[in-house]
């Protein structure tokens, strides 16, 4: 098969550009039924923190026009627990795990990428785009003096490649990219969900617990594929792109936008075993049209 | 063990008004289905219905290699679901959760408590308890004597059945929950299993807690993924912190979660 591997800075080599987006398959452990993990660019885990979080009270996830809303709200047992239980399995099966963590404070991120610091973990995606969280989350990425701040911080703290995913719900997507790109991230993904809200008519009520929830899927793919090709064309550091792929089409069309790998989201729960079928797609698509991913990738013809 | 495979539909009929039952041949996901599991089932190829739907294993044939689902049409999935046609594919995954837990006072009779759709799960539990040569005793409410699915297959299978309606159209003029609750009063005993609306769960958790009886209830939550990876279908727990219905359950004891 094609050389697929790309190289997102700092020794993070995959072995291909698709990764699946943190919240959206758990562990990883959670999908063996359904493929080799270990055959995937990368898993990158649920959202952890430093301590357990219990998440947001439920209705938590509601189906919208090709889309979803969630507020889960962080949900995880906190980053010891996933180091102890989760880390050595993802080891063993020899997959390519990359960390998201989010903190309330700069210094819960510093302790946490410091605590990760450790074999098995191939890097860290600093998460600065939550939005379904009352501190910390997104409030760190919607400006460029605090996102510039905390990925700063980090950067002095950890050795590890770190992939820095941003939040949509900003003015210009552009400027943040550029503060992290300056404070030290080797990549960036984006984007993280667009804040909606769905609502009952018949009970005059909010339909989700936390009333404003993250909106993912199809829906939302053209402003993804937008922002990430504004983010591509302005910064050096490779980009990895995501919101609402569905098929080996849609994270091909990520690509040709400049992103040097893609992350699988809410397709997941469409299809486990999508994330597989969009790797073999890729290569199909390259094969058949006879470029390598590095000539395809970025190669928009404006 | 779980798996992503095509069933073929044998028929899907209109048991009762807005009730439908959709047989699936599908022998490789039948082979491990245990009673009170569920499958997600996605409906249509395009993004109209992007989510698939949790619906509980209403029969499972494993000769046959058949699964049957009992469904009320209660959404823009569930209608698209009741038009597909016999020998079209449906795309399932499962089977998902963990199904009715053993007994644990397996010589005392079972109580089966359903409210309206929550019948759907009930039909394989009474397969199995009835196979594992348990009396089992049915109290089943439903909204009108149409709206009844099944009366004459429990009753086949040796199950005691007694019937609820809110008009008082068929069987006792209220709900199951009291019908349980009028057993109790007269001193039956036994193991409660529960599938219906959640006052009606509430109301079944709080008469065995009282009767000091084991009781297994049934969730429904809303769900992304269904098996666990979203963390989308929260339940309180009794003990602090939230359960996923999707791998914790569908079954829970009536003593580790909140309503």
């Amino acid at each position: 098969m094609i050389d697929l591997s790309v190289d997102l800075g700092r020794g993070l080599v995959l072995k291909n550009p698709v990764m699946t987006a943190s919240g959206t398959f758990g562990y990883g452990v959670e999908f063996l039924p359904y493929g080799d993990i270990g055959q995937l660019g990368g898993v990158v885990v649920k959202g952890t923190t430093l301590a357990p979080r219990a998440g947001n009270p439920p209705q938590r996830v509601v189906e919208t026009a090709a889309g979803m809303l969630n507020s889960i709200g962080l949900q995880n047992p906190g980053v010891h627990h996933f180091i102890d239980n989760y880390l050595p399995q993802l080891q063993d099966l020899g997959v390519t795990t990359i960390v998201n963590v989010a903190g309330n404070t700069v210094s819960e991120y510093c302790q946490m990428v410091e605590l990760l610091d450790m074999p098995g973990v191939a890097a860290i995606e600093l998460n600065i785009s939550c939005p379904n969280v009352k501190a910390g989350g997104m409030a760190f990425g919607t400006s460029c003096v605090s996102a510039t701040e905390v990925v700063g911080q980090v950067r002095q703290r950890t050795e590890l490649p770190l992939m820095v995913k941003l939040s949509p719900n900003v003015t210009d997507v552009v400027e943040i990219a550029k503060a992290v790109e300056a404070a030290g991230a080797d990549s960036i993904s984006l984007v993280n969900t667009f804040l909606g809200m769905a609502v009952d008519l018949r009970s005059r009520r909010p339909v989700l617990g936390n009333v404003v929830a993250g909106l993912s899927g199809p829906a939302i793919k053209p402003l993804a594929l937008r922002m990430v090709w504004q983010v591509a064309r302005a910064v050096k550091v490779p980009v990895v792109g995501l919101g609402g792929i569905m098929s080996a089409e849609d994270a091909l069309e990520f690509l040709l936008c400049g992103a040097s790998a893609v992350q699988i989201g809410t397709a997941n729960f469409v299809d486990p075993t999508i994330s597989w079928q969009i790797v073999a797609g890729i290569a199909a698509h390259l094969e058949r049209i006879g470029m390598t991913l590095e000539e395809f990738t970025g190669s928009l013809q404006l | 063990m779980q798996v992503k495979a095509m069933g073929t539909v044998l028929f899907n009929q209109e048991e009762a008004p807005g009730i439908f039952r959709l047989r699936l041949h599908c022998p490789v996901l039948v082979e491990s289905s245990l009673p009170g599991q569920f499958v997600q089932v996605k409906i249509g190829n395009d993004y109209s219905h992007l989510l698939r739907k949790p619906i509980s294993l209403h029969q499972i044939n494993r000769q046959a290699g058949t699964l049957d689902l009992l469904y009320s049409t209660v959404g823009k999935g569930t209608v698209a679901l009741s038009t597909v046609l016999p020998n079209q594919q449906v795309d399932l995954v499962g089977p998902l959760g963990n199904g009715w837990m053993k007994s644990i006072a397996a010589d005392s009779p079972a109580l089966l408590v359903a409210g309206g759709i929550g019948v759907a799960p009930m039909l394989a539990l009474a397969e199995e308890l009835v196979a594992e040569g348990r009396a089992v005793k049915m109290f089943y409410g439903a909204r009108t004597q149409q709206a009844l699915v099944g009366l004459a297959e429990y009753e086949r299978l040796g199950v005691d059945v007694e019937s609820a309606t809110d008009d008082g159209t068929y069987g006792f003029h209220g709900t199951a929950v009291a019908l349980l609750e009028a057993q109790l009063a007269i001193g039956v005993a036994g193991e409660i299993y529960a599938c219906g609306p959640r006052p009606m769960l509430r109301a079944v958790q709080s008469l065995a807690k009282q009767a000091g009886l084991p009781n297994q209830l049934s969730l429904e939550e809303y769900m992304a993924c269904g098996i666990g990876a979203c963390l989308g279908c929260a339940c309180a727990k009794s003990d602090g912190g939230y359960a996923h219905v999707c791998t914790d359950g569908p079954v829970f004891r009536g003593e580790d979660v909140k309503l």
